[in-house]
């Protein structure tokens, strides 16, 4: 025979097999949630960082203006050096299948039978590219929209164009998603590019140099310092050095991104264990509370106080076991295919999905860990009672009913049914047990209105960025736009009603030592040395868009500073609005402050004056620096009559075909819709995951309902009884059940109002800082307050079916004599 | 005889709106090895609470309970939970059997937490106990199943699992019929005969019958202790020395 004590801990959870049901799938939830999460983080994270690895990053990257392959033999000859290798890269433009112009980054590699350094895979096709031909990054493919073996247009920003056979696709693991960045990465041959330039009669050169050091350990510093060596090495050698970039050892460029968009999901899977633990917690204490007689007589026949408090810790590892059973391998399972649902969207290979076991062992832990600590007070407080205690308190647990502050107020609803005061006064007769059974519906109703309110902040924060574009569409050209071309233009295309040209290029924020800053009084003290270090890391890469002196085209919000104004224009030191994209590399900068910027290997001071919110690249714009000469201007925004996105998009195909039409090179055209369009889609992914871990999180919180509302009508069975044979109608105690139901829908209501504020308020600062690295502000959905005391109601309703049921049917008999 | 049960000064008293109120008033008791006792009185008379005190369910005000030469005032919590386990087989009104448990594992329980029987002999042991209250057919069946007296004998034989050499029995037969009480009732009388110290706590005058000694409360008090039910002798307390300790003069008692 098994031991009694395990005997009993089996019989008992078997008796109340029904609730412990609930409670195991509540921490089987909650367990499966944070374990494929758990999971497919872990193999995200390891198998991103191996495949980043297995191609020999990079650790510092320089931009060169020319060099050739002969500074690559000298630079392997210095002390610190590990490899070094050489990529060009050509920024160009390719036609997609839709027959628009697409952003495409060229690379020619030094030898690609031969790469040192970010290594390629050959993915599907020929390998190396031949002359005439290109290759696709993967990802990109899907941009393109094109197969191999498809002949497409190329034309160079310097403006030469050819036409090139797609030869295969490869994998480039460190590069940024093609798809986030809606750009397209193709490789060619030295020959092709050549080919394709040869007009120019120039020899053909590398402009990026790539390095890895032979000691792997060192520090972010001492790579920095090592990387300036080199750079004043490679000075010494008349190169000029545009800026370098020192990587993070074995770190992918986007772990960051995806740790962060893990993190969100692993509070809320948290958060569903924590709220089963108070299922677990509810269960124990209605489980003890009917075993106290049972415990003084345990304890009368010889128990210690362990062997109590064994007999149901046993019984809460059992539920928290049986719940890892089911949650665990599903877990690995649903783990795995989410990790098959976001590589692609990551662009790297998953060479195993194997769970780490320190992992499983977290799942492990937590599953019988929370539960168990959730129990803890309640069986400590049952196990130590003394014999006496354990009598008295069971037969005088109801002695002060009818004492509270609230059953005097009761007493005072003359307007209520008898039933309905008589359930209001029924709900907090167990008051720990109703706080917490309303805590946890309360903890759900908030998370579901915070997912609202954060999916209302994202539509508020793509509105916003819609409609800071005073613009339909924006067309940029690869050449200065003539007044002639733009007469063309305007012939070909009658719908438009106005146009104003602006001028972008790419810019480089030449960076200051903060501490010289400081010193000038321009920044603020607080920007301490170390700061100084990272800031040299991070040289930024800009797009510069000049406008129109008193241009309105763009209605950026503003999160400090001002606009440009009249003011500007008489201003002796040139002016310029930042976007916050910028802060996030050299967090340092502030209104007021003057810095350097390159701008077609010229470097003239600007002044900060505002700090603009704006999605996508660091962006800087300036007032009129080129614009005012309009031959210099290389881009237009247009305006139609109608800004809706069809139209728009409409308008646009007319300006690609009327400018292809009279020979006008566009470098890219976009409407006011587009870019949003991409955020969108991302935005889309976040709510739709918090609203499912939401829709768990109110399935623990039913399943707790009906835990609490079953325990409360079991230990009023025999009160029930008597209700009947005085003559309570069956539909008399479901009124009761059901505004007892009510009553913690509203009060959970109530509270999650008040929560979800600052709730929605935290999650969208925080996925502002991840995406935008600003606050999203918060906008509330005043619809979801309202729908949701409705959706609670029904939930607690649907929850107290089973219980309401259960006891309508009971014969008056049997409930009269239930212990 | 061995003194088995002695009780010095015993009070146990309750503060009730500022005044104090005692369920058990200064007893001097001694209660020999082998003693089959019916402690006998009004509700409210405070049989049940002399009863818990000398069993270590309650702790007296004042006073000392010692047993088998153990100052149980001297054992903490935990060490009387076990040694009464070890020491004294209770039986309550209500049979209190362990609902989820079945008829051998319920006696079996009592053995498995005090772990005076080896483990290997506990089932068997289980089952001579079952044979001596004559439920060995029920071993297998759940309490729920069972008339009272067969629930009473069950829980007799879970007192006496781990062989305390005390039975303390408290209105065993409030919830029965007279013909079953009188099973009970025989069933301790054997139990007595083969050696137990039997107290029983009852309002059933039936049992004076049985036992050898009769201690009669009123008000927290003793105010008859009659020893052999044959020889009819009876002691009462001097009602002057009740605040200074119990004074027992011979007076003799015709049933």
């Amino acid at each position: 025979m098994l031991n009694t004590l395990w005997l009993k801990t089996w019989r008992d959870l078997w008796q109340n097999k029904g609730r412990s049901t609930l409670v195991i799938l509540s921490i089987a939830l909650s367990t499966f949630t944070l374990g494929v999460i758990l999971n497919s983080y872990a193999i995200l994270s390891r198998e991103m960082t191996q495949d980043y690895l297995q191609s020999n990053p990079t650790a510092i990257s320089f931009s060169i203006d020319k060099f050739s392959r002969s500074l690559l033999t000298k630079l392997e000859l210095r002390a610190a050096i590990g490899k070094v290798d050489a990529r060009r890269t050509v920024h160009a433009e390719i036609k997609t299948q839709s027959g628009q112009w697409q952003n495409l980054l060229l690379f020619v590699l030094n030898d690609y039978n031969d790469i040192k350094l970010d290594v390629l895979e050959s993915e599907q096709g020929s390998w190396p590219p031949k002359d005439g031909e290109i290759l696709i990054e993967r990802q990109a493919m899907s941009v393109l929209g094109g197969q191999i073996n498809d002949r497409v247009n190329i034309k160079t920003g310097a403006g030469f164009s050819t036409q090139l056979t797609i030869a295969g696709s490869t994998h480039d693991v460190g590069l940024a998603q093609a798809e986030w960045e809606n750009i397209v990465y193709g490789y060619i041959s030295e020959k092709t590019l050549t080919s394709i330039e040869n007009s120019m009669g120039e020899q053909f050169y590398f402009n990026q140099l790539k390095v890895s050091l032979k000691d792997q350990n060192l520090s972010l510093e001492q790579m920095t310092e090592v990387a300036e060596g080199i750079q004043s090495w490679l000075t010494e050698q008349e190169y000029q050095v545009k800026r370098f970039n020192v990587a993070e050892v074995g770190e992918h460029p986007h772990a960051n991104i995806t740790g962060g968009m893990f993190m969100i999901q692993k509070v809320f899977a948290l958060l569903c264990c924590l709220l089963s633990a108070v299922l677990v917690f509810n269960l124990m204490s209605a489980m003890l509370s009917k075993h106290i007689k049972q415990i003084g007589v345990m304890k009368a026949l010889g128990a210690s106080n362990k062997q109590i408090s064994g007999i149901y810790y046993r019984g809460v590892i059992i539920l928290g076991l049986t719940a890892l059973a089911i949650s665990l391998p599903s877990a690995i399972v649903v783990g795995n295919r989410y990790v098959d649902a976001l590589t692609p969207m990551m662009n790297f290979d998953i060479n195993s999905y194997q769970v780490p076991f320190w992992i499983l062992l977290i799942q492990i832990m937590l599953g019988i860990g929370i539960p168990l600590l959730s129990a803890y007070l309640p069986i400590k407080k049952a196990s130590h009672m003394s014999i006496r205690e354990t009598f008295i308190e069971y037969e005088s647990s109801d002695q002060h009913a009818g004492q509270s502050w609230f059953s005097h107020l009761n007493l005072k609803l003359t307007f209520l049914s008898h039933p309905v005061r008589l359930a209001l006064r029924n709900c907090v007769r167990q008051k720990g047990r109703f706080l917490l059974t309303t805590g946890v519906l309360m903890f759900a109703a908030a998370l579901l209105m915070a997912s609202f309110n954060i999916a209302s902040t994202m539509n508020k924060v793509i509105s916003v960025e819609r409609e800071s574009k005073n613009w339909g569409v924006e067309v940029k050209f690869q050449q200065a736009l003539s007044d002639k071309n733009l007469q063309t233009l305007l012939k070909a295309v009658p719908d438009i009603i106005a146009v104003e040209r602006f001028k972008r290029i790419g810019a480089t924020i030449i960076e200051q030592d903060p501490n010289d800053a400081i010193q000038q009084g321009v920044i603020s003290s607080s920007v301490n040395k170390a700061n100084a270090r990272i800031v040299k890391l991070h040289k930024v890469q800009v797009t510069l868009t000049d406008l129109k002196v008193n241009s309105e085209m763009l209605n950026h919000p503003l999160i400090d500073g001002r606009w440009f104004d009249k003011a500007s224009t008489s201003s002796k030191i040139n002016e310029i609005v930042i976007s916050q994209m910028v802060l996030k590399h050299l967090p340092y900068l502030e209104i007021g402050m003057t810095i350097d910027i390159e701008i077609l290997a010229n470097t003239r001071p600007f002044k900060i004056v505002g700090i603009v919110q704006n999605i996508g690249m660091p962006s800087i714009y300036s007032n009129g620096y080129f614009t005012n000469k309009a031959t210099l201007a290389n881009g237009l925004y247009i305006l139609a009559n109608d800004h809706s996105e069809k139209t728009l998009k409409q308008l646009s195909v007319e300006i690609g075909e009327a400018a292809e039409n009279n020979n006008m090179a566009l470098s890219y055209k976009s409407t006011a819709w587009d870019g949003a369009d991409v955020v969108a889609g991302h935005f889309d992914i976040i709510f739709s995951l918090m609203l499912l871990l939401t829709v768990i999180i109110i399935f623990i919180a039913a399943n707790g309902i009906l835990l609490t509302m079953t325990t409360n009508m079991l230990e009023r069975t025999r009160e029930t009884g008597v209700l009947k044979a005085i003559g309570a109608s069956g539909r008399e105690l479901m009124t009761m059940i059901f505004s007892e139901g009510c009553l913690m829908a509203v009060l959970a209501w109530l509270f999650a109002c008040i929560l979800t504020i600052p709730l929605s308020y935290g999650v969208a600062y925080w996925l502002g800082m991840l995406t935008i690295q600003t606050p999203f502000p918060l906008t509330l959905e005043p619809m979801i307050f309202i729908y949701t005391l409705p959706l609670m109601i029904m939930v607690t309703t649907l929850a107290s079916l089973i219980p309401m049921l259960s006891i309508t049917k009971q014969p008056i008999r049997e409930a009269l004599i239930y212990e | 005889m061995k003194k088995i049960i002695t009780l010095k000064g015993l009070s146990k008293s309750y503060q009730i709106n500022q005044e104090t109120f005692f369920a058990v008033n200064h007893i001097n008791l001694d209660i020999e090895q082998g003693s089959f006792v019916s402690i006998i009185g009004k509700s409210g008379s405070g049989k049940s609470t002399l009863m818990n005190l000398i069993s270590g369910i309650d702790q007296a005000t004042t006073g000392e309970v010692i047993i088998d030469g153990v100052e149980l005032s001297q054992l903490k919590t935990s060490q009387l939970d076990i040694w009464r386990g070890k020491n004294i087989g209770l039986v309550f009104q209500f049979f209190q059997l362990i609902p989820t448990l079945t008829v051998i594992e319920n006696i079996v329980l009592a053995m498995d937490f005090c772990k005076v029987i080896p483990k290997k002999q506990r089932i068997e042991r289980a089952k001579e106990l079952l044979i001596k209250v004559d439920l060995l057919d029920k071993a297998q069946l759940f309490p729920s199943i069972l008339s009272g007296g067969e629930k009473q004998r069950v829980a007799i034989a879970r007192a006496l699992a781990n062989d305390p050499p005390i039975i303390l029995a408290d209105e065993p037969t409030g919830n029965l019929d007279s013909v079953t009480a009188k099973t009970i009732f025989n069933l301790f009388a054997t139990l007595n005969a083969q050696g137990k110290t039997i107290i029983l706590v009852s309002h059933d005058r039936d049992c004076l019958q049985y036992t050898k000694q009769t201690i009669n409360i009123s008000d927290g008090k003793i105010i008859e202790h009659r020893h052999d039910r044959k020889s009819a002798e009876t002691e009462t307390i001097d009602e002057d020395t009740t605040n200074t300790g119990s004074k027992v003069k011979g007076v003799k008692y015709c049933a």
